[in-house]
């Protein structure tokens, strides 16, 4: 469609609907049958109730910590941790990837760099940035950022090559310079491509958020929660609502940038399927 | 007034255009008609100052073009891809103004102005994807000429529409041509359509090393008419001489 102009994958496109209109559905089911199953394993006494409390109990647990303000508390610190360190590997991804993606001197430059940084697992420099910044907050927002950069940089710099370059001849025949294309064709045209960088991100962005805090063991956050926990006698049970909390942080904050996403780019050939406006012109 | 004087295009060793003299006089309705792959494109690029000249010289107005030329406007084939998705048609067909230094009122009502002139009122606030093709290519003339060119170069522009949706969008640019007289060189593969919309139809033979093998004013009586013209003995006999000149 994108290329075209014509029609064509009408069918395709009805079916995606179909599944996402089951997926919720599914998703439950899944979910469902997945408690089933450590509730079983945990009552048959397959394994030692310390070890695997029933899934119930490990539900129950979470969710009074909701009421715990200790326990929330340290969630707020996590999240700031989070937010702080997203948003910064944002401000630097997005113009870095503008910059390699339009020149391509400064891309061969930075090349190098980059393909020998890039395969440095970030939790493996937790001990590092904790022995140069302490294990506060900077440590955390340092490596959540390293962390983040990769998957921005590079869909910004992949989705910059992306860009049609008919629609880029298009503005630059009406006279507009480099930059200007640059803003208001490349920037947008790449915007949908940063925004599926930055819910990777986001995501990555959590795990080393909680892996720092369990590595550096004191402060406060859901990591050290969970670190404490593990160390306290008949603890399994904390952690594990602690592991809880953490996955429905992590799925809460991807829906609400699919969400986004979906608000913000109506036009990729993903979200027309589902858009009403879209389909009533066809 | 555009002058192309023994232009020449390669792309590395492949030859794509050769020895090409042309002079589009003021207000013609110029018609670049060839087999496909025959460099009419690249010669549209040229004119445009999109792709550096090679051999010879192209200039507007007596000013060789050296990058892309003041006051041109491009419509290209593909609207799905040169229209702006992420604006709204009125934003689309805004935008060319934002290098006149109009303010936002200025250009908006010019936008609007433009859109009822290709008969899309009351289309501002859609979004491309959200029209059909014919609506589209509209918007892409609409913004095309809503800074009043003095060129206009047209790629294939009703290329990819059905005939209906094609006739109709020939009379507007014939009509739009009349009113505002600017100068417009139209690149198509279709002879019929050259014969009916130009008012002088250029044949570039197959490439590699394209050239100039007719060079043909259009001369019908009347006014033209898609059902009327097109049966004239005149247009038929020109329709024949453009097509053995495609074929070579």
């Amino acid at each position: 469609m994108r290329r075209g102009g014509s029609g064509g994958g009408g069918a395709g496109r009805a079916a995606e609907r179909v599944r996402r209109r089951q997926d919720p559905l599914l998703g439950a089911l899944g979910v469902l049958l997945a408690l089933g199953l450590c509730e079983a394993v945990g009552r048959a006494g397959l394994v030692r109730r310390e070890y695997l409390p029933p899934a119930s109990e490990v539900l129950a647990r979470a969710v009074e910590l909701a009421g715990d303000p200790l326990f929330l508390a340290g969630v707020g610190a996590t999240v700031r941790a989070w937010a702080l360190g997203l948003g910064l590997a944002c401000a630097i991804a997005v113009p870095l990837g503008l910059l390699l993606g339009s020149v391509p001197v400064v891309d061969e430059a930075v090349r190098a760099v980059v393909e020998f940084l890039r395969p440095l697992p970030s939790v493996a420099l937790i001990p590092l940035v904790s022995l140069l910044l302490g294990s506060g907050t900077e440590t955390k927002v340092a490596l959540i950022t390293y962390a983040s950069v990769w998957p921005i940089l590079f869909n910004t710099v992949y989705g910059l090559g992306e860009t049609d370059p008919l629609a880029k001849d298009t503005l630059r025949a009406f006279g507009f310079g480099r930059l200007s294309v640059l803003l208001r064709v490349e920037l947008p045209a790449t915007a949908p491509f940063i925004a599926a960088g930055v819910r990777i991100s986001a995501a990555v962005a959590l795990i080393l958020a909680v892996a720092t805090e369990i590595l550096a063991g004191f402060g406060e956050g859901l990591g050290i929660f969970i670190a404490q926990a593990g160390l306290a006698t008949d603890g399994t049970r904390d952690v594990l609502a602690g592991v809880v909390w953490a996955g429905v942080l992590g799925l809460a904050i991807d829906m609400v940038l699919v969400w986004g996403e979906r608000r913000l780019f109506p036009w990729t050939p993903e979200h027309r399927g589902d858009n009403p406006r879209a389909a009533a012109a066809r | 007034m555009l002058r192309l004087d023994s232009l020449g295009q390669r792309y590395g060793d492949h030859s794509v255009l050769h020895d090409i003299t042309l002079t589009v006089p003021d207000g013609q309705l110029l018609c670049v008609v060839g087999p496909s792959g025959c460099g009419k494109s690249t010669l549209l690029r040229t004119v445009a100052g999109l792709l550096p000249v090679r051999e010879g010289t192209v200039s507007v107005d007596g000013a060789p073009v050296t990058g892309v030329p003041d006051r041109l406007a491009v419509v290209f084939q593909d609207y799905g891809r040169s229209l702006y998705p992420w604006l709204p048609v009125r934003e689309n067909v805004a935008l060319p103004l934002r290098r006149r230094g109009l303010g936002r009122p200025e250009r908006r009502d010019e936008a609007e102005r433009m859109l009822e002139r290709v008969g899309l009122r009351g289309a501002g606030r859609r979004y491309p994807w959200q029209l059909s093709g014919g609506m589209q290519q509209r918007v892409a003339i609409a913004r095309a000429l809503v800074c009043r060119p003095s060129l206009l170069l047209m790629d294939e522009p009703f290329g990819s529409l059905d005939a209906q949706t094609r006739e109709d969008l020939e009379d507007l640019l014939l009509e739009v041509h009349r009113g505002e007289g600017t100068t417009i060189v139209f690149v198509t593969h279709d002879i019929d359509e050259s014969v009916y919309v130009g008012d002088r139809v250029v044949v570039l033979s197959a490439g590699p090393g394209s050239r100039v093998v007719l060079d043909l004013p259009v001369v019908l009586p009347g006014e033209r008419d898609q059902i009327a013209t097109r049966g004239l003995p005149e247009f038929v006999a020109l329709r024949a001489k453009v097509g053995h000149a495609v074929r070579g």
